[in-house]
């Protein structure tokens, strides 16, 4: 299968790396009940715009999609960086990344998924024509709502 | 986006050449680069977005806060006020072009929340190129006691200092404290050593004429009164 964003990642080398197919529950930020905007490479969005200094951002992973192996894991990465902000800086980074963690029910046909980093983040490499929304499962607000035992999101 | 009006003539005048980002949350928030003629230092720091535009503010750091705020000893938001405002620049980015060309200009007015800065302290997970980071800032990070290692050491002859482990006992200026954050530093000559005890935010100054600096890591009050430092526990860590 080809990936989505192959025509980006073609001159990068050793992209994707390491990375294989798997079926798994997968955490990420979406804004209310998520649309495929939600879902886009960070160097691929428009709305608000990519945060790019120079090339040196178009790197491997910004062409991958940012998953969490649970909902608790996405919520200690947001919070990591929201708690830091300004109150100004914290109402971007809503806009920016979201207000829900969703749910999203991967599977070896949809993508590869990276190796897991120490913070249950990992990155997903879609094949074409994939779509996410139809997969979410469970939403959460990214901030106030209480998580399941193991990280779930409750529905 | 805010809408800011620009200072006529205003351009900042420099060929920067990044060097990492301090804050990286998979894009830059706050970057670091190097004026590649005079070799300061300036951050670009994210403020705000509209349509397809992202706003930095840029702004000249002096050497030392920037090792201050890396060393954990200061705030964004400190590092921040310590810029004159009437200092500070900003670029607009446009993230949908190929060529990404910075256009560094002063306004006249910036609201105060671009101002504000953050309370958030520098932390390593964070960043990006961080070796590189601390090989631009010459932060070689040698060890110095099993408490401490020296990171820096600038222009204006201070010594950067940084804190591995909680010593047994610290002093400062024959006070005794026993938590803080650096022992009693003494520089001078080889064989006549010169005091000059500081405790600045683990930043040590070195006299003119000094050329070398001796930790004292061991030991306790009386035995500092009754200046009865075993030698062997000086360690010597810097010479010119």
């Amino acid at each position: 299968m080809e990936l989505k964003y192959s025509k980006f990642i073609t001159g990068i080398k050793n992209c994707p790396k390491n990375c294989v197919p798997k079926s798994k529950p997968a955490y990420r930020y979406i804004h209310d009940l998520g649309n495929e905007e939600d879902f886009l490479p960070m160097s691929l969005q428009n709305s608000p715009p990519a945060r790019i200094l120079d090339n040196n951002d178009k790197h491997c992973m910004s062409y991958g999609i940012s998953f969490f192996e649970s909902a608790i894991q996405a919520r200690e990465k947001f919070l990591h960086y929201y708690n830091k902000k300004n109150e100004e800086l914290q109402q971007l980074y809503l806009i920016e990344k979201g207000n829900k963690i969703a749910c999203v029910n991967i599977t070896e046909e949809d993508g590869l998924c990276s190796e897991t980093d120490k913070y249950g983040h990992f990155t997903f490499y879609d094949f074409i024509n994939i779509t996410f929304v139809d997969k979410i499962s469970n939403l959460v607000n990214v901030i106030i709502e209480e998580l399941g035992v193991n990280g779930e999101a409750d529905k | 986006m805010e809408k800011l009006i620009n200072k006529e003539n205003s351009k900042l005048n420099a060929e920067l050449k990044r060097i990492g980002d301090l804050i990286n949350d998979g894009a830059p928030l706050l970057s670091l680069f190097q004026n590649v003629n005079t070799n300061s230092f300036y951050l670009f720091d994210f403020v705000d977005f509209g349509g397809t535009e992202n706003r930095w503010l840029v702004y000249y750091v002096p050497t030392k806060e920037l090792s201050k705020f890396i060393f954990g000893k200061i705030s964004h938001r400190e590092l921040l006020h310590k810029i004159p405002s009437e200092n500070i620049f900003y670029t607009d980015i446009d993230s949908s072009l190929d060529t990404i060309e910075y256009i560094i200009q002063k306004s006249e007015n910036y609201p105060a929340h671009y101002l504000k800065g953050n309370n958030a302290f520098f932390e390593e997970e964070d960043a990006k190129n961080l070796n590189k980071i601390y090989e631009t800032l010459s932060l070689s990070k040698t060890p110095l006691s099993p408490y401490l290692e020296v990171v820096m050491k600038d222009e204006n002859r201070f010594i950067h200092l940084h804190e591995t482990g909680h010593m047994p006992v610290i002093w400062q200026e024959g006070l005794y404290v026993n938590d803080g954050e650096i022992i009693r530093f003494q520089t001078g000559h080889r064989g006549s050593p010169l005091l000059t005890a500081l405790n600045v935010a683990g930043t040590v100054s070195v006299k003119e004429g000094c050329n070398y600096l001796q930790v004292f890591s061991k030991g306790n009050y009386n035995d500092f009164q009754n200046n009865r430092v075993p030698s062997e526990e000086r360690v010597e860590v810097y010479s010119r």
